[in-house]
């Protein structure tokens, strides 16, 4: 689709998505088989992306962390994390 | 302590000047600036705070007041707090003997003004309260310029009769300051536990009331033993809501950021901790049987500044028993204020706060405890210099292989401790204070903003001793394991048209992450640099789905309007379409009997399917895809031999239907002019109809059975 190496991109942007990105696939499956965090997300971008449902990132972030996972939380909607920053 | 901290009091009594009415007004420039003339408000409100940023004119006012008033504003000035709740103010004049007129004479000078206005209206006079009402509804502040003119005038108030002591003890015991800070660190850890929801209410079944009380940390001895402190669990959180450690969440406290104070050396961030005790709420000196105490009529707020200046009084060198203090004590205060007047408050009050806080020594005499200002208590007194607590230990953590830390409090700042606290659980604060690394107290450590190796380099740089192994590659591995999962809460997706367009913004580093073949991940969208994009359209997550898709004439190929289309499409068609073509703007995807059978075997339902195509086209599924959604032998067919009779009019259809001749021989009518024979019935019908003279053609198709 790019005409050339200086030539501008088609593209369409989407504002303030929460997604969980994994390692790897089966990392993903692992978390999609868990029920209660499936029914947090939408669905699956690719093999690793998965798509959370607006405004449940608090309970997927509290539900990986109840599996024993220790997730990475980015972005500035998580209170919980940025309160306690120094 | 030298000039009283202005913390934006200033701007604050611009702003009530601005809230008074003309009258309050007046009274305040002729008593305040002997201005008698009748002048427009805002002239008024300019001179008054002229004249209360004019020292010398301060000063002539104050020498001017009762002694009482006098004292009132020393003991404020001194302690180093601008605003007071009302009863607070009111029991300080009692205790000196005076009323509340006290407090409206320093109203109507501008030294004492409204911090809010519970009724929005203007005013200006201090309301009598009783003991029932909301403190909150009344707080009063002195501006900071009065208090630091309140400082320098002579003491004219007679010192509290207190019976001192001239002895050289052998022993005299002094905290070494770190007992509060120690436990409120230990506090706020405690809340970054999300199943630890801690509420400041009054059931005493509550596990926050239950922790408080008998949390080991916070309630264990102090190093230096000396009295019983009292219910040090409830006055631990009490005291970290108050000086904002910790803050109000949703529905629960959390823990907050590190007040800027942490970042002091250890006397001002005790000075700091001394003068956030007003704001305390739950704890009270008074034993409580167990319960939190609820916001009483005083809390005892009064009863800091009141203690650190009879302390004052006292010559350095001298002493006071406690229990000489208790007995000075009651009877100070009237029923109307205190119902129970005991006195033992003030041994809670020097075992819980002045002795750990380090304000006070204290010794042993005559079988009795005595006490007498430290040097931090002289200082924060505004009587001697500020005290340095040096280091005596540069590196003071050890880390053990068994992932206990040992951190001596010789060696600590507020600040290491602030950091130490965040990585760490504590296990025990005595004079070498225990903690332990865990795997989720290092996680909680990187999630507030570090990173695995400075972890490691801030341990390193306090450590005596080189890291352990095991420590090492344990922090390394909990922190690798962390970018197993990443969450982002609000990130920036940006959807091309090609593959080989997703690759060449990654190249170009227009975006951070490539998703997928055809997304990528923007950490920062300020970062995005649009004149390398054409725009197609930009939508936001949250948005609710809307039609974006057409289905063609054949019910089976679907096109998106990638102006309308959201991310959630994308995913939805991946799993009952196959995309066809992507041209130009716009995406071609096919139902096919296999993506259909695919995404029934995958969860979707034809419910499903039904109301998402509804939902993103405006119609239901169409017929074809209906039909190739249907399992296998889901329908029967079946085809017959027959004629097709055609007429001209209906009512000759309906005639040879309602004739007795032909009806039995016709199956079915197919239209109001046309019905179906069986082929087997042809001759008998072009009988019936030569009976009544009627002729039929036949028109002879290629009949292929």
């Amino acid at each position: 689709m790019s005409q050339g190496p200086g030539s501008r991109l088609l593209a369409k942007i989407h504002h303030r998505v929460s997604l969980v990105l994994t390692e790897d696939a089966p990392l993903a499956e692992e978390l999609l088989a868990r029920k209660k965090l499936s029914q947090e997300l939408l669905g699956r971008l690719s093999d690793r992306v998965l798509l959370v449902r607006p405004g449940r990132v608090n309970a997927v972030v509290d539900e990986l962390r109840r599996m024993g996972q220790t997730p990475r939380v980015l972005g500035s909607k998580d209170c919980r994390d940025d309160r306690a920053s120094r | 302590m030298t000039a009283h901290p202005d913390n934006g009091w200033a701007e604050r009594l611009d702003k009530t000047l601005d809230s008074y009415d003309v009258v309050a007004l007046r009274t305040i420039a002729e008593r305040l600036c002997s201005i008698s003339i009748r002048l427009p408000a805002e002239t008024l409100r300019q001179q008054i705070a002229t004249a209360l940023r004019n020292a010398p004119l301060i000063d002539r006012r104050l020498r001017e007041l009762a002694p009482a008033a006098q004292r009132l504003l020393q003991m404020l000035a001194q302690y180093g707090r601008c605003d007071w709740d009302l009863a607070s103010l009111t029991i300080l004049v009692g205790v000196l003997g005076a009323g509340i007129d006290v407090l409206q004479t320093l109203a109507d000078l501008g030294f004492l003004m409204p911090v809010n206005e519970p009724e929005g209206r203007r005013r200006h006079s201090i309301p009598l309260i009783s003991v029932t009402e909301d403190l909150n509804d009344y707080s009063y502040f002195v501006p900071p310029s009065v208090l630091n003119r309140a400082r320098l005038v002579p003491p004219s108030y007679p010192r509290a009769e207190v019976q001192t002591i001239e002895c050289e003890p052998a022993e005299i015991l002094e905290s070494d300051g770190w007992e509060i800070p120690l436990r409120l660190a230990a506090a706020w850890q405690m809340l970054l536990d999300p199943s630890f929801r801690f509420k400041f209410d009054r059931n005493p079944r509550s596990k926050a009331v239950q922790r408080a009380k008998t949390d080991p940390i916070l309630n264990g001895p102090f190093v230096a033993a000396a009295g019983e402190p009292l219910e040090m669990g409830f006055l631990i959180f009490d005291w970290a809501k108050a000086s904002g450690l910790i803050i109000r969440g949703p529905d629960h406290w959390l823990a907050g950021p590190w007040p800027l104070d942490w970042r002091l050396d250890l006397p001002h961030l005790l000075a700091s901790l001394w003068r956030a005790l007003p704001k305390l709420w739950i704890w009270s000196p008074e034993p409580s049987a167990g319960l939190p105490r609820s916001g009483t009529m005083l809390g005892f707020r009064w009863a800091y500044p009141l203690i650190l200046s009879i302390l004052a009084d006292l010559a350095p060198k001298s002493w006071v028993k406690i229990d000489d203090l208790a007995r000075w004590s009651v009877g100070r205060f009237t029923d109307n204020f205190y119902p129970v007047s005991k006195g033992n408050w003030i041994e809670n009050m020097v075992w819980s706060v002045l002795f750990p806080l380090r304000i006070v020594q204290a010794a042993r005499y005559d079988d009795e405890w005595i006490i007498r200002l430290s040097a931090l208590g002289r200082w924060l007194a505004g009587d001697g210099p500020s005290p340095t607590f040096a280091t005596t230990v540069p590196k003071p953590i050890l880390v053990q292989p068994n992932y206990d830390v040992l951190v001596l409090r010789d060696g600590l700042t507020p600040s290491l401790l602030a950091e130490i606290s965040s990585i760490g659980e504590w296990q025990s604060l005595g004079s070498a204070c225990v903690m332990r690394l865990t795997e989720q107290s290092v996680y909680r450590g990187l999630e507030l903003g570090r990173e695995g190796e400075q972890v490691l380099q801030f341990l390193s740089r306090h450590s005596a001793r080189e890291l352990p192994d095991n420590v090492v590659a344990s922090i390394r591995s909990w922190s690798r394991k962390r970018d197993r999962i990443l969450v982002y809460s609000d990130a920036t997706v940006v959807e091309f048209l090609s593959a080989s367009d997703t690759d060449e913004a990654l190249r170009r580093g227009l975006i951070d992450v490539k998703l997928s073949d055809h997304f990528g991940l923007i950490r920062d969208e300020n970062r995005l640099d649009y004149r390398q994009i054409r725009l197609l359209a930009r939508r936001n997550f949250d948005q609710p789905p809307e039609p974006c898709l057409t289905v063609a004439e054949d019910g089976l190929e679907i096109r998106v309007d990638l102006s309308r289309s959201d991310l959630m499409l994308e995913v939805d068609l991946h799993q009952i379409a196959e995309l066809i073509e992507i041209k130009g703007v716009g995406k071609r995807f096919r139902l096919t009997r296999q993506s259909l059978q695919r995404a029934l075997a995958n969860g979707w339902t034809h419910s499903r399917l039904d109301s998402w195509f509804r939902e993103r086209s405006g119609f239901s599924l169409s017929a074809a895809g209906t039909l190739l959604a249907l399992p296998d032998g889901a329908i029967s067919l079946q085809v017959r031999n027959l004629w097709v009779v055609s007429v001209n009019d209906p009512w000759l259809a309906a005639g040879l239907i309602q004739w007795p001749n032909t009806r039995h021989l016709i199956q079915e009518q197919l239209s109001p002019t046309t019905f179906t024979i069986a082929a087997k019935d042809l001759p008998l019908f072009q009988q019936a109809l030569a009976e009544i003279g009627q002729q039929v053609e036949i028109d002879r198709p290629e009949v292929d059975t």
